[in-house]
């Protein structure tokens, strides 16, 4: 198929780490910039730490909803769901995850194994164009808020130019968001997000 | 002010259904009514929030028929309504909306309706479009946020100018995109009407309905006109190859075309007036192509109207969709899938190759939140009622309840369902049946339920789980909350009202004071209402603003009974499985003062020992603790699979151990010990084929091929345990048995009535099927030697040759006829081949073998059987229930006496003998036999001397292996090494004369060893830890408590008369119900109560098991408390209290 000059991100994450705010920032921050946007988001039973997906695609696209093997960026909150969102991905996409594991509660109770996280990190690598891991939970704290985490994988997008925001931008959409009194958190944890991928090798 | 009520100059970012709000306001709504429900709980959300600033009058109705009605009761007052509600929620107000279509509207009127395509947050994924038909209705379909805000406005127009309701109809993926919308300004509203009578039209009797129904034809008509020439619907494109589609699916659809650069080969419509279906402007359609395909989610609806516009214009083109299997009338729609189907039908190679996620990753199912009441409802109710009853649940939160840990809920339908369909199965059944419903769910449409519950005197526990608000779709009120100008229906008030009885309201994180209020209710006949009360934590906080709670808790280490054990070997997986009894949970819910029950004991007892007696006594180390624990559960293959992992004779074992566990059972000091060995036998006997099988399968799985080979000599116990472990690590094994049969002593020293052949073959059988090979007849040092079996290629041996010679006792007489060795006659019994004899028997010695000579002479029929031992009772090795066993069957014990010689008097024997007095003890430990002068005759037909074995040497082979004065090789019992390299001994051999379970402590340890010495990396070989038994029995055991007393359960046996007459076994087994009593006298004084409680029962997600401990994360903890009362052992604690821990 032919690429339509639009970006198409997919963001997946556990119910609660604020993934789905992500996904309306960078849509925000694209509508401010004068970028035809569309985000998708799936809510109900994913609040209760379930599973939470959204898409967001920049550049025209009408879709909801990104094809398999479609997403140019994988946006993971978590690296379990990174790796069940890889079917969404292809030797295209940039992918940004958060190597903090959260186990689920069916794994305490013998339902499954965790997967290891080289594991995991190793068969996204061995897909993707480039892959940046690294604790985004920790930076967040480090920010101040492990609420942050949203912050500091949109910092993280920013740095990879993986999409047509300009840092800027999107640094703007992502402070303004929240109440003057967090609002240096999470400039600071964007700001992390942001060196934190400057310092992975590319 | 609210954003969606503020003046924008730029596109906003709105989600459909705010969308859908912005557009209603500027197009003057004016009366606005919800029921939530996902997809379109934003509208109501939002319209909560701002209707008073908007000056818009909003309601959550208490359902959907009552939104409807009430808006419904607006719009023909004039004033333009909106009612949204989810897709199922339609279905609820459909009784209403059919003839509203009938008596129309003044003001104008839209249902909005969020249907909900792969059931996101669904019971189904029922296509309402199908309403718009059965109602007469027209709708209007958008596809993006953008269209959702053009179009509520020209569904209120339509609506006004037809007297008509008009259907809105979004999906999941309109409701809840996000895209930009360009708004307008504000209009003024309407929000006062007038209501002017018209009788011939308001009031449908079936005259006046009759009247109506032509208006109702004749608008459709009007309005299918209007909408073939309305600019909402799109045509654009070239080619022959036509796309109908409409809604969301329009977006994939434009996508694609873009995406495979095949614009100039399709020409597209697009309806957004789907109904009255513009029949014309498909007509027109279908003669500009040659192909038609239908891009719709779920029934194939406008494809067969495509297809009957098809022959309204005489012109037959293909037409595909679902039925040409071009797409699934299951789940929502996707650009894959649009792709594939286009891609098809226009013959292009789209190539995709995609990864595909790999199998097995575990799931993440929504759950509970930390401090969620229901949970704590769930496990009151659990622990009252048990497994017993039929769980019904409804539709919330709480409908995750059904799913593991919690696993209340097996049957909903619908909202409210819970309250009738459970006076249903109580109608029906014979189960007690317990019904959870939500408190606005109850309001909904429970009441009716539970009306008709009562009127036809069902039995029927109603529990309403009352969180004070509509959890699952953000925390809406219902009529059950007091805000200002809504004053609050009382629960309660209603309930008894309806002709409820028994009413107990509960605070359920008051675990002990839920537990006895549920109790009261439980065996009732009639209907009973459990009202459990206590808001939800995030309803509290965000809109209550209570403070949140500051405690947070941890898990005592110390105090947690999980199983630390894991390290030791023991590969114990079972305090994964679901608990099904809550013995520990009840007890500590119910503690009282006085003598402690076991309940309590397990409670409250003050320690827990890392080797509890019973496990620290055993030679193999079984986790008996574990085992009678599973049984006392019912956890019967449990139980198994964990006597399994460690014994591998476990049907002969249960028979004949000497259960040294019992003499030290912590029990026992105050009250009879546990039967752990019968409870043992109780399960093992349970085990079916089908069992075995499938545990032997399992074991097969986890085995990796070493490629070497182990030689075993003799099939004894001792062996074939060395036998059996070497090939779970990996390694052929053959076994070269002297005799004609496997077993050795145990086989062929034991007798029948003790070990049935049929036991004994189950345990052969398992180790046959396992792999491990076994020649009989082939002796060591004659028919195979060290040299022989090295030059066959096996890589290391070892010797299980026992102990088979006779000890003799070296007096005069010894050889005439009549005197045997005890053991020899046993192994003639045990094979049948001993004849009946009569007369008068005598044996000497005090261990089992004296024992069960004397007990197998009586079987074949003599008068009278002696047994001559030199010391006392007190000082006998053998098994006491053997002894005492013996006695009931007539066979006389003589104490503190020896024989000295014996003589032959005619055709009978005479044994001389001396009497002895006991003095200090010996290196035995035990008192040392004196001689003294006393001296009588015992004049008897036979003798047998049971007084030890001996190793009986091979003749050759033994190279630089060593032995002792009494012919015992000499081995390492941590690995079975000898002095020759690569050969390796145990069992009797080693050790002289022990028990079974001893044998088969030196084969495992023996497997160890030679794994060690073969494995081509030592470290990665499965260690068996040594165990030093006395060392364990050192640890501190718990203050003895005032501990009722319970008898000790008795298993049935063969009364001594029957059990004389033959060889049949003696003691019977358990029944069931015996053996979980007795099971359940276990006091658990170990870490291990294979207690997952807190998991398996409660299943809060704040907690987690990290390296075989249980944990709780204080980031998930909220503090509720709860989970201090779950824990059976007092093992959850306020954070503060062990905050060194917490830092840790």
């Amino acid at each position: 198929m032919k690429t339509d000059g639009t970006t198409r991100i997919y963001i997946c994450g556990v119910g609660g780490q604020g993934s789905i705010t992500a996904g309306r920032l960078l849509g925000e921050a694209a509508l401010a910039a004068g970028l035809p946007v569309t985000v998708s988001e799936v809510h109900g039973m994913s609040q209760r730490g379930g599973i939470v997906e959204s898409a967001v695609l920049i550049g025209g696209a009408l879709s909801p909803l990104i094809g398999k093997g479609d997403a140019d960026v994988l946006l993971a909150f978590e690296p379990l769901e990174a790796l069940r969102a890889i079917e969404y991905c292809s030797d295209r996409t940039t992918a940004i995850i958060n190597t903090r594991p959260i186990v689920p509660f069916s794994v305490s109770l013998g339902q499954g194994k965790y997967p290891e996280l080289m594991e995991i990190l190793s068969q996204l690598r061995g897909l993707m164009k480039r892959v940046a891991a690294f604790d985004a939970t920790s930076l967040a704290e480090q920010a101040g808020h492990a609420q942050a985490i949203n912050a500091v994988i949109l910092g993280a997008l920013a740095r990879s130019g993986a999409t047509p925001i300009e840092e800027n931008a999107l640094r703007r959409t992502v402070v303004e968001s929240v109440a003057k009194k967090n609002q240096e958190t999470n400039a600071k944890a964007f700001s992390l997000g942001y060196k934190a991928l400057a310092g992975q090798a590319e | 002010m609210h954003p969606l009520l503020a003046a924008h100059d730029r596109p906003l970012l709105l989600m459909g259904n705010e969308a859908i709000i912005r557009g209603a306001l500027e197009a003057g709504i004016g009366f606005v009514s919800t029921y939530p429900g996902t997809p379109s709980s934003e509208i109501g959300n939002e319209f909560f929030r701002m209707h008073a600033e908007a000056g818009v009058h909003f309601e959550f109705s208490t359902n959907e028929k009552v939104a409807l009605e009430t808006a419904a009761a607006a719009a023909a007052a004039g004033v333009r309504s909106l009612v949204a509600m989810k897709h199922v929620g339609v279905n609820v107000a459909a009784d209403p909306l059919m003839t509203l279509s009938y008596v129309g509207v003044r003001g104008g009127f839209v249902l909005l309706t969020a249907d909900d395509p792969g059931c996101h947050s669904s019971q189904n994924e029922q296509d309402n479009r199908h309403f718009a038909r059965l109602g007469k209705i027209p709708m209007l379909e958008p596809a993006t946020p953008a269209d959702a805000y053009r179009l509520i406005r020209e569904a209120l127009e339509l609506s006004e100018k037809y007297e008509t309701p008009v259907i809105l109809r979004t999906t999941t993926r309109v409701a809840h995109t996000r895209g930009a919308v360009r708004v307008g300004v504000l209009g003024d509203r309407r929000t006062r009407g007038v209501f002017i009578s018209d009788k011939k039209r308001f009031t449908p009797v079936p005259g006046i309905a009759k009247l109506r129904h032509p208006v109702v034809e004749k608008r459709q008509a009007e309005i299918e006109e209007a909408f073939n020439d309305s600019p909402l619907n799109r045509e654009w494109g070239e080619g022959s190859f036509g796309i109908v589609t409409s809604g969301v699916s329009v977006c994939y659809v434009t996508d694609t075309i873009k995406r495979l650069g095949i614009e100039d080969r399709v020409r597209v419509l697009h309806l957004v007036t789907t109904y009255p279906t513009p029949r014309r402007l498909l007509a027109e359609f279908v003669q500009k192509v040659e192909r038609i395909l239908v891009v719709e989610e779920l029934d194939p609806i406008l494809e067969n109207e495509v297809r009957s516009a098809c022959t309204r214009a005489g012109k037959l083109v293909p037409v595909f969709g679902k039925e040409s299997g071009h797409f699934s009338p299951l789940g929502e729609l996707g650009p894959d899938q649009t792709a594939a189907a286009l891609g098809q039908l226009l013959g292009l190679d789209l190539k995709t190759v995609q990864p595909s996620v790999p199998t097995g990753l575990p799931a993440r199912p929504p759950i509970l939140c930390p401090a969620c009441p229901h949970r704590a409802t769930y496990y009151a109710v659990k622990l009252a009622m048990g497994d017993q009853p039929l769980y019904l649940s409804d539709i919330g939160c709480y409908t995750l309840g059904f799913m593991p840990p919690i696993g209340l809920g097996e049957y909903f339908i619908c909202m409210g369902s819970s309250a009738s369909s459970g006076g249903g199965f109580a109608a029906v059944t014979d189960k007690p049946v317990v019904s959870f419903i939500g408190d606005s769910t109850f309001f909904h449409s429970g009441i009716t339920g539970l009306i008709n519950s009562v009127h036809n005197r069902r039995d029927l526990l109603l529990v309403v789980l009352d969180n004070s608000t509509t959890g699952m779709t953000g925390h809406q009120p219902h009529p059950g909350n007091a805000l200002p100008g809504h004053p609050a229906v009382d629960l309660e008030t209603m309930v008894r009202a309806a002709g409820v009885e028994q009413v107990a309201t509960i605070n359920p994180l008051d675990t002990r004071a839920s537990l006895e209020a549920i109790e009261s209710l439980k065996n009732l006949p009639g209907v009973r209402v459990l009202i459990s009360r206590s808001p939800c934590p995030i309803y509290a906080r965000k809109t209550l603003r209570e403070p949140a709670r500051e405690t947070r808790y941890t898990v005592d280490q110390d105090k947690c009974r999980i199983c630390g054990r894991e390290g030791m070997g023991l590969q114990c997986e079972l305090h994964l499985r679901p608990h099904k009894d809550y013995a520990l949970a009840r007890g500590r819910a119910r503690a009282k003062g006085g003598p402690r029950t076991s309940e309590e004991y397990l409670a409250f007892a003050p320690i827990k020992m890392q080797h509890p007696p019973c496990e620290a006594a055993c030679p193999l180390g079984l986790c008996v603790q574990g085992y009678i624990q599973h049984i006392a559960a019912g956890r019967y293959r449990e139980a198994r699979t964990l006597i399994r992992q460690r014994l591998v004779l476990p049907h002969t074992v249960c028979r004949v151990c000497h259960h040294p566990c019992e003499v030290v059972c912590i029990r026992g000091e105050s009250d009879e010990p546990l039967a752990i060995n019968r409870l043992k036998r109780f399960v093992m006997d349970r085990e079916t084929d089908e069992d075995r099988t499938a545990y032997l399968t399992w074991l097969k799985e986890r085995l990796t091929e070493k490629g070497k080979r182990v030689a075993v000599i003799g099939a004894g116990p001792s062996g074939l345990s060395c036998a059996v472990d070497l090939r779970l690590r990996g390694y052929q094994v053959e076994v070269f048995e002297a005799e004609d049969e496997a077993g050795g002593m145990v086989r062929f020293g034991i007798p029948r009535y003790r070990l049935p052949l049929e036991a004994l073959r189950k345990d052969l059988n398992f180790i046959r099927d396992l792999g491990v090979e076994i020649h009989y007849g082939r002796r060591f040092g004659t028919d195979v030697t060290q040299t022989s079996l090295k030059k066959e290629g096996f890589a290391a041996i070892y010797l299980a040759i026992g102990q088979q010679g006779p000890v003799r006792l070296g007096i005069e007489g010894e050889d005439l006829p009549g005197v045997q060795d005890a053991l020899s006659f046993l192994r003639v019994t045990n094979r049948g081949e001993a004849a009946r004899q009569g007369g008068e028997a005598l044996v000497v010695g005090g261990g089992n073998t004296a024992i069960d000579a004397a007990r197998a002479a009586i079987r074949l029929g003599a008068r009278s059987v002696t047994i001559l031992y030199r010391r006392t009772r007190l000082e006998m090795p053998a098994i006491r229930d053997e002894i005492a066993a013996a006695e009931k069957e007539g066979v006389q014990i003589l104490e503190l006496t020896e024989p000295l010689r014996i003589v032959q008097e005619g055709d009978r024997l005479s044994a001389h003998c001396r009497r002895t007095r006991l003095g200090d003890p010996d290196e035995s430990g035990r008192r040392r036999p004196i001689p003294t002068d006393e001296v009588f005759d015992l004049p008897c037909d036979r003798l047998f001397v049971a007084i030890g074995q001996q190793t009986a040497l091979p003749a050759d082979g033994l190279g630089q292996i060593a032995f002792d004065r009494w012919g015992r090789l000499k081995a390492d019992p941590r690995t079975g090494a000898t002095g020759e390299p690569l050969v390796f001994a145990g069992g009797d051999a080693a050790s002289g004369a022990a028990s079974v379970v001893e044998a088969l402590r030196w084969g495992k340890y023996a497997a160890y060893g030679i794994d060690l010495a073969l494995a081509d990396d030592p470290q990665k070989v499965l260690i068996e830890a040594w165990r030093d038994n006395k060392e364990l029995l050192r640890e501190p055991q718990p203050q003895p408590v005032d501990l009722e007393r319970e008898p000790r359960r008795r298993a049935p046996e063969l009364p001594p008369e029957k059990a004389v007459a033959g060889f049949d076994e003696v003691e019977g087994a358990f029944s069931e119900a015996d053996a979980i009593a007795e099971a359940r006298r276990c006091l658990a004084c170990g870490v291990c109560a294979v207690c997952n409680n807190c998991l398996e029962n409660f299943g809060c997600p704040a907690f987690y098991r990290e390296d075989g401990q249980i944990h709780i994360n204080p980031i998930l903890c909220d503090g509720c408390g709860v989970c201090v009362q779950v824990c059976p052992n007092g093992a959850i604690v306020p954070l503060e209290m062990s905050a060194s821990e917490a830092r840790s």
